[in-house]
């Protein structure tokens, strides 16, 4: 169940020159599905006005993990924040990565069946949970990880740590192989398998990770980030297009909608229904 | 029958939330909280703190995070006769104490409202206050027309402003003669008590509400966004899908300000203040240039209680400075 809160910050570290985990407190913590994010703002301040949406990251014994990237103003700020600092949070919002095993395209022997988890940069933050969680009954896992460069990996220790399959990739070729994750989501599905991919990431790697998927005729489901207001489905400020002219949105009639929105229709989408043509 | 449906209604919405505050007369001490009533167009109204259109969904989705029976009023999303689909995204950016949004009006449309939202809603001790609009006089009757008939609406908002529209309407609210005729053709469509929301991107905003008062509204409601755009210099692209959008936020209550101070000597109509309402404070500075009510809007986004905690303020300050009505604030200001 949703809820709003002022909560403290137990910690913020700086794990690479652009990326930071905030731990938070958060009693009585309901579960959180991978997949899903909070709202977050600053208590008390209005400059930035709007909160600010975040994945969880981590689920602690007394609270919640935010990975998070500086990129602007509200995210610069954020690294100023000190344990005993307060934070004002409202979650957990939306959907989450389906299992696998009970989604309706799952097939007979499900045993053989393979996840692969495709981030780019920061949209690695909905696949630690997945990794812990989300170990489906026979499912495999396997992580296919790129970016610009080695500072540009975040949380790559804790992934090795759970001792999932790890392919990297960075443009740079300052480790792994040099190039983009595509190359090796590629690569990957040429193999013989029973695949399911789920993606995070830039909008130009979803994209891409969606026709290489959809072309191989695989199930592949994307998290989607868009600039929300309120994360409530309130606002409605969040739309991204669908294909699909049936049965979207939040009770709207058929053929009248073209968007759904991210906070609560996603984040995660089955990358089907996304018209990528007008990401 | 109906209180009971009201009570129950209470009983499960309180079940569902976090802790709710308590209500304004437990734990205040001294003679009893504060009459905040207020009568606008005809509508009487538990306290002058409302939900601005566009901010607050349908109201079901705060519904898990306040009391919706505290409001004196939900005044819910715009609604025009058929569903709507809005406008490309991205439709929101943040500005200097403030946003832009370009939803484009994206809505259920009437007939779905009534069905599907409204009996929510009607559960409630509240007001439901129907923001609509159309794109043409006609379509504007025809929406009156079926929220006329509708059981549970309270009174109509209608919106002769919102700069989102690329279409032809813009101007309704811009011309004091296209304003008198479509309020006026609506005040023919409907018998429930009728609010004209103002635009701010006028050269005159008296001749509007002068405009909208001849044609019979019952009040007004001020102000609307303020156009505006934003760029990226870094893609040299707007950072809207619409290119322009509205302006709201802590950043207009300057501009709100001043036109419900233009418009409160101009125009002897109820008014309702909207435009940057974070706080109780700004709520009761709306109040002094002369306003009888306020709309909480942008503040909903950024704290799903704002209301309520605004609403909890205003008492506060008619307590501290010994206010009888809200009738004895409304345009007290000291020039």
């Amino acid at each position: 169940m949703e809820s709003n809160k002022t909560v403290e910050v137990l910690y913020n570290k700086q794990i690479l020159p652009a990326y930071y985990k905030l731990g938070i407190g958060w009693k009585g913590l309901t579960d959180i599905e991978p997949g899903q994010f909070v709202m977050l703002r600053l208590t008390g301040r209005i400059d930035p006005l709007l909160r600010r949406p975040f994945g969880v990251y981590k689920i602690l014994g007394q609270g919640i993990e935010i990975l998070y990237k500086v990129v602007g103003k509200g995210t610069r700020l954020m690294t100023g924040l000190r344990p005993g600092d307060m934070v004002d949070i409202l979650g957990p919002l939306g959907n989450s990565f389906p299992n696998p095993i009970s989604s309706p395209f799952a097939k007979e022997g499900q045993r053989g069946m393979k996840i692969i988890m495709v981030a780019g940069g920061i949209g690695i933050v909905p696949f630690y949970l997945l990794g812990v969680k989300g170990q489906w009954s026979g499912s495999r896992q396997v992580l296919l990880f790129g970016g610009m460069g080695k500072e540009d990996l975040p949380g790559l220790e804790d992934f090795k740590k759970l001792g999932i399959n790890i392919f990297i990739s960075t443009e740079d070729g300052s480790v792994g192989k040099k190039g983009l994750v595509t190359d090796l989501l590629k690569k990957e599905l040429s193999k013989k398998g029973n695949y399911i991919v789920y993606a995070c990431g830039p909008k130009g790697m979803l994209k891409e990770v969606a026709r290489i998927a959809d072309k191989a005729g695989v199930a592949c489901y994307v998290s989607l980030d868009q600039v929300m207001a309120c994360g409530m489905g309130a606002c409605l400020g969040c739309a991204v297009k669908v294909r699909e002219r049936k049965n979207v949105g939040q009770g709207f009639s058929p053929a009248n909608v073209f968007y759904k929105i991210v906070c609560k229709d996603g984040p995660v989408f089955d990358a089907k229904e996304i018209d990528w043509e007008a990401i | 029958m109906g209180s009971n449906i009201k009570k129950s209604a209470v009983r499960s919405q309180k079940s569902k939330t976090t802790p709710l505050t308590p209500p304004l007369q437990k734990g205040r001490a001294g003679g009893g909280a504060p009459d905040l009533s207020v009568n606008i167009a005809g509508i009487n109204l538990k306290n002058p703190v409302m939900t601005a259109s566009g901010t607050f969904g349908y109201g079901e989705e705060f519904a898990p995070y306040l009391d919706l029976n505290r409001l004196g009023a939900v005044v819910v999303k715009g609604l025009s006769l058929k569903p709507r689909q809005g406008n490309p995204p991205p439709r929101i950016v943040e500005t200097a104490a403030g946003m832009l949004n370009s939803i484009g009006l994206q809505n259920v449309g009437v007939e779905l409202f009534v069905e599907k939202k409204l009996p929510f809603l009607k559960k409630f001790d509240t007001k439901v206050i129907v923001n609509f609009f159309g794109d043409s006089i006609d379509e504007y009757c025809e929406v009156a027309k079926v929220l006329d008939s509708a059981e549970g609406v309270a009174g109509l908002e209608m919106n002769i402003s919102c700069p989102n529209k690329q279409e032809g309407w813009l101007e309704f609210g811009t011309n004091p003669a296209m304003t008198f005729k479509v309020v006026s053709a609506v005040r023919k469509s409907t018998k429930l008590p009728l609010i004209v929301k103002l635009s701010p991107n006028v050269t005159d905003i008296t001749a509007i509400a002068k405009a909208a008062k001849d044609a019979g509204a019952d009040a007004l409601s001020l102000i609307n966004t303020l156009s505006g755009m934003a760029v990226d210099a870094n893609t040299r692209r707007p950072k809207l899908g619409n290119i322009i959008g509205g302006l709201s936020g802590p950043a207009i209550k300057p501009v709100a300000l001043k036109m419900v101070w233009q418009v409160f000597k101009a125009v002897k109509l109820p008014l309702i203040g909207i435009g940057g309402i974070m706080t109780a404070e700004d709520a009761i500075e709306f109040m002094l240039v002369g306003a009888s009510a306020i709309q909480v809007g942008t503040a909903n986004f950024v704290e799903p209680q704002a209301s309520i905690k605004i609403l909890e303020g205003i008492a506060d300050y008619f307590k501290k400075n010994k206010i009888k009505s809200v009738k004895e604030l409304v345009g007290s200001l000291q020039v």
